[in-house]
């Protein structure tokens, strides 16, 4: 599919409110709810049937129709919705109609209004009549939405204008409504001496509106419901024009353009594009070789399958990255000046609270009883005490130590998709990580996802920095068990400035994934430093794998085991563990990789900025 | 001794007893504000003592921080008229007249302070206080309960394993909707329909804060809402002052609280 182009004169709705919206959905419980922006009117009265994952917002109506239609679409995929419509139940009963062939496939309500003769217009009557139970049942459920109601009144669709229906019984659920649209549709049908439904319609709905129920709301909605009914094929085929746009949306991105990964043997080229990799020539001239063979670290694996280590098998190299692009942090602090606001204030709110009692105080706000009484004894024994019996609030020693180890491997050079392509409906998405990506930062360069790990990791950094902590970065890739790369980006020691900022522009991914020997190198590194407490943070985009990572390359469960088994070594050693992933399929092996409290998922890469604010909570440490 | 109300949600009442009867030192889990202190207010008003009449035993609480010494929880000696005079601490306290000894956020007390609980939780139920160099045997009647506060600051704040195996543990959530309706109306004393609001509004916030959005909205808060709401303040207006902490500083989640609430509450 190629690319929606860019939505004319309006832009794009800002982050945040499409974020509150997603997160309303959330908590109204619509599972796989995905919000999709555009120009065209809200799908709700005429929109798409076969997507139930999908609402199309307008961003220029009002916010308290967005709610209402969120609240609507949560409604919709409740028990007594209409996508709980279960036509494995309703063939018996009559429902399905003659359109319907012997093995034909069907799912829904959309195959369902389908396989009867007049389809679109059936469709219509439905979506009006259900779409009133649906509001019934709303007013019922949340009381505070009545308010909000007649805001988005459902246009009668213009073929049942002259039908003169009694006030609506209250329908249960979808299958009632379907029940109720079907014998209205046949009444409609039977009607002597019409030429075609749609000609009758023409010429009767103008003159009567129905009394007591809602009359059309606007002469566009209805020029445009008249054109579809008349354009519509009285066949069972899905794609009639009334669909519009979010059938569009619906569809376009499952044969959309996969992202473009750089393939393995192409890493040559995916380096060329960076602005100064760690192996440019220049850089690779200076770098001393014979040093590098020198710092190897040989790390022990777990086999899983027999059940021991294999003792020093993996062979870790380290070497520090240098780059040369001072600007880098400059870059990354404008890019994402808000968000570098807003975690900088977090941080904050924890250093605020960070104040612990200091005893034995030559002076401060109150007296140590323990070091009073010290002094008292040692004054009996004739000894002369230092009078440090008080104590006070400092703020207090940092006692943390936290080793970033990220993921240099290929998959990492990934061209994130274009900002204007339509969004993707994950259906295993959840709402929250499916759609609640911030407004994309306009770059000529297209985007990768270490692009964005690395603007994570600046700015985690900084954040790192405030606090006072000592942290390294680290990076590893890797080509085969005696070729562990281990890129030292920032060491402990270092404080973080621009010069340490440019080495992390530089690195460079390639290469695989040994997850395991990086984790045993960095909790090496990480147990050697004298702080009380120690976090490893590994951020990864995917399974760990090798081409000599366990027997088959493709089957990860050598990795994950050698991976879960260093883990718990560096926890055994005292050092927490904290697995961040941008692999949206990572929940599957991160369960058996880390603890259930340590590991998150992020769903879209460009969120992962934003997840480090849920970080503050985990470095919170006094 | 009157009894603290509390709701039963499952079996907890029941594990407790047995607990208590072969005095074995429990650990409520559960996020903040779902009923751990009410529970063991109630349970120690509630419990058959060996060596008391009737029913209840003294509950003696710490709350757990950063700062707490091992001195803190034994005791320590103070100055008198030029002499020193050995002071219980709570814990101690406890041990010695036979009470409950609640350490309420057992995870936030450091390391070293948590291990002088240690002898008191196995079969020998002893306390040794260094300072005065006695060895204290507990009353028949103490029991050790602490609480924590699972998911919350993971990396660093749990407690060690082996201080944790030490416990029984019973584990706390926040009530079903329909229980804590039950719970809002009876604390805060307001209408059954608006307690029930009250319950859709924290059931479907929890929902939304399951993808880690800032701390879950507690019973506690839905019970301050209504105790405003039954003062007078409109149900929007007590509901946005309630939960305007709970998303910390993302004003869209906030936002989006409210428009939660908005839905609820004509």
């Amino acid at each position: 599919m190629t690319p929606r182009p860019p939505v004319g004169p309006t832009p794009l709705p800002a982050y945040g409110d499409t974020a509150r919206l997603v997160w309303l959905a959330q908590a109204l419980g619509a599972p796989g709810l995905a919000i999709a922006w555009d120009t065209q009117a809200a799908g709700r009265w005429r929109g798409p049937l076969g997507s139930a994952l999908q609402l199309t917002l307008a961003p220029d109506t009002a916010h308290r129709v967005h709610r209402l239609q969120v609240a609507r679409a949560a409604l919709d995929h409740a028990p007594e919705g209409r996508w709980s419509l279960r036509i494995e139940r309703t063939a018996p009963r009559g429902l399905l109609g003659p359109g319907l062939r012997d093995g034909d496939p069907v799912l829904g309500v959309a195959e369902c209004l389908n396989s009867w003769p007049r389809a679109v217009l059936l469709r219509r009557s439905f979506l009006w009549l259900d779409g009133q139970r649906v509001d019934a049942a709303l007013a019922r459920r949340w009381a505070g939405a009545r308010r909000d109601l007649p805001l988005d009144p459902a246009p009668k669709p213009a073929h049942l204008a002259h039908l003169d229906l009694p006030a609506l019984p209250p329908l249960p659920d979808a299958e009632a409504a379907l029940r109720l649209t079907l014998q209205l549709h046949h009444q409609l049908l039977a009607r002597p001496g019409r030429a075609s439904p749609g000609s009758a319609t023409d010429a009767e709905a103008p003159a009567s509106s129905s009394p007591g129920l809602q009359s059309p709301q606007a002469g566009a909605a209805r020029a445009h419901a008249h054109a579809a009914d008349h354009a519509a094929p009285a066949s069972h085929s899905p794609a009639d024009t009334g669909d519009g746009d979010g059938d569009h949306l619906a569809k376009g991105p499952v044969d959309g353009t996969p992202p473009q990964p750089v393939p393995p043997g192409g890493a040559d080229a995916a380096e060329a594009d960076t602005a100064a990799t760690h192996d440019d020539t220049p850089l690779q001239a200076s770098r001393p070789r014979a040093p590098r063979l020198a710092d190897v670290t040989w790390h022990d694996e777990w086999d899983a399958e027999q059940g021991h280590y294999r003792r020093a098998w993996a062979a870790v190299h380290a070497q520090p990255v240098v780059g040369d692009d001072l600007q880098y942090l400059t870059g990354v602090r404008q890019r994402h000046a808000a968000l570098a606001r807003q975690i900088r204030r977090r941080f904050q709110g924890i250093e605020a609270d960070a104040w612990l009692r200091e005893r034995r105080r030559p002076e401060g706000e109150q007296i140590d009883v323990d070091s009073a009484l010290d002094e008292w004894l040692q004054r009996r024994h004739g000894t002369c005490p230092e009078g440090r019996v008080y104590q006070s609030q400092a703020r207090q020693r940092r006692e943390v130590s936290v080793a970033l180890l990220l993921d240099l491997s290929g998959s990492m050079n990934f061209v994130l998709r274009s900002a204007e392509a339509a969004p993707e409906p994950d259906l295993d998405a959840g709402p929250l990580w499916g759609v609640a990506a911030p407004a994309p930062i306009p770059t000529e360069a297209p985007r990768r996802v270490i692009d964005v790990v690395k603007d994570a990791v600046a700015l985690l950094c900084d954040a790192l920095q405030g606090l006072g902590h000592r942290f390294a970065v680290f990076g590893f890739n890797g080509d085969g068990r005696e070729q562990v790369d281990f890129l030292e980006i920032k060491a402990f020691e270092a404080d973080w400035s621009a010069t340490q900022a440019a080495s992390l522009a530089a690195a460079a991914p390639r290469g695989a994934t040994r997850m395991g020997a990086a984790v045993r190198h960095a909790a090496l590194r990480l147990s050697r430093e004298p702080t009380r407490r120690k976090l490893l943070l590994v951020l990864s985009d995917g399974y760990p794998q090798d081409r000599d990572y366990g027997p088959r390359r493709d089957d990860p469960s050598h990795g994950v085991a050698d991976t879960a088994k260093a883990l718990r070594e560096a926890e055994h050693g005292g050092i927490a563990t904290f697995h961040l992933s941008v692999d949206s399929a990572a929940h599957d092996y991160l369960r058996r990789m880390c603890k259930p409290d340590s590991y998150r998922v992020v769903r879209d890469v460009e969120a992962l900025p934003r997840e480090l604010l849920n970080l503050a909570r985990l470095l919170r440490v006094r | 001794m009157s009894l603290p109300w509390y709701h039963p949600i499952g079996d907890e009442m029941d594990l407790f007893e047995a607990a208590w009867s072969e005095r074995l030192p429990v650990l409520l889990q559960g996020p903040t504000g779902c009923g751990k202190t009410r529970f063991i207010e109630h349970m120690a008003a509630r419990v058959q003592p060996r060596h008391h009449p009737g029913p209840g035993v003294a509950l003696v609480t710490v709350a757990c921080h950063d700062d707490l010494t091992a001195n803190d929880l034994v005791g320590r000696h103070l100055l008198l008229n030029e002499q020193t005079v050995w002071t219980d601490g709570p814990l101690t306290r406890a041990a010695r007249g036979g009470a409950i000894c609640y350490l309420d956020e057992l995870a936030e007390a450091r390391r070293d302070t948590t291990v002088v609980v240690h002898s008191l939780t196995d079969h020998r139920r002893l306390l040794p206080i260094e300072k005065t160099g006695e060895l204290l045997q507990a009353h028949p009647d103490f029991l050790l309960v602490a609480s924590t506060n699972p998911g919350y600051q993971a990396a660093f704040k749990a407690l060690k394993p082996s201080t944790r195996q030490r416990f029984v543990e019973i584990t706390f959530g926040y009530p079903p909707p329909a229980q804590e309706a039950a719970i809002v109306a009876h604390e805060a004393g307001i209408e059954p329909a608006w307690a029930q609001a009250l319950a859709q509004v924290g059931e479907r916030l929890r929902a939304m804060q399951d993808g880690g959005l800032g701390d879950h909205v507690s019973t506690r808060a839905l019970v301050h809402a209504g105790q405003l709401m039954r003062r007078g303040i409109p149900p929007r207006r007590a509901c946005a002052v309630v939960l305007a902490g709970v998303f910390g500083d993302e004003p869209d989640a906030g936002a989006a609280a409210l428009d939660v609430v908005d839905l609820v509450f004509p």
